[in-house]
């Protein structure tokens, strides 16, 4: 596969985990319960919260990736979970900034 | 960061972000039909985007240090706004390179069409965050800027 069709083949895992881990990890620093890394990453909530999502990404992108080249399956592009996903993020910034 | 730099790049950012948002719409609308191609309208709106995010990002730890306290001072509501907005633009530029990805993978593979359902679906949403960070970022600057 080529390395631009296996970019879009990760790029929805990647995408939905982006969304997940930073609104949980926005949701968390609301609360006081900022995760351990994330004072060490920046002292800036906002770059710390999106180094981490984006290692969350990424490393939901790497797991895509081997579950097609150990078992030959594509992880399909699911436009509706992305669509779900799209709604939760924007719902958790609007209501807790 | 100088004061008139930093206005400079203010107002760089503020009218950017107006563009990137509507050059966000661009393949939106394209990409409603799945085997429309757009990769260079996907491309620019992508590179747009992150541009303005960048010198935003840029700006922030002085907007913290100068303005955030300023602003929450004078109105939460104003203040909540603009941190809703960082947020948001945030969102626009992950969902507009993942856009630009799922487009890119649905042309190489026969126009895939869940790839090409999801890559609507990212700019879609890219689109309406970045209308939404636009916008509270308006308000917020006719309220403050840099000084």
């Amino acid at each position: 596969m080529a390395p631009r069709s296996l970019a879009g083949m990760v790029a929805t895992p990647g995408c939905i985990a982006f969304l997940w881990a930073y609104a949980a990890i926005h949701l968390a620093h609301e609360r006081g319960l900022d995760p351990a890394a994330a004072a060490a990453i920046s002292p800036i909530p906002l770059f710390s919260t999106f180094v981490l999502a984006l290692a969350a990404a990424v490393t939901a992108s790497v797991a895509a990736a081997l579950v097609h080249r150990v078992t030959g399956r594509r992880v399909g592009a699911t436009p509706r979970l992305l669509a779900y996903s799209i709604g939760f993020f924007g719902a958790v910034m609007v209501l807790f900034p | 960061m100088s004061g008139a730099l930093l206005r400079t790049v203010e107002h760089l950012h503020g009218h950017l972000a107006w563009l990137s948002t509507a050059a966000l719409y661009h393949p939106t609308i394209l990409l409603r039909r799945p085997r429309r191609r757009a990769v260079g309208a996907a491309f620019a709106a992508a590179a747009l985007i992150t541009t303005t995010a960048a010198l935003g990002a840029a700006m922030y730890p002085a907007y913290r240090a100068q303005l955030k306290p300023a602003i929450f001072a004078s109105s939460r509501l104003l203040g909540l706004l603009f941190e809703r907005k960082e947020h948001l633009g945030v969102g626009a530029v992950v969902l507009a390179w993942a856009g630009l990805a799922l487009h890119l993978r649905a042309r190489d593979q026969d126009w895939d069409r869940p790839a090409s359902r999801a890559a609507f679906v990212a700019f879609a949403g890219a689109a309406v965050f970045a209308t939404l960070a636009a916008s509270m970022g308006l308000m917020v600057a006719v309220h403050r800027t840099f000084t």
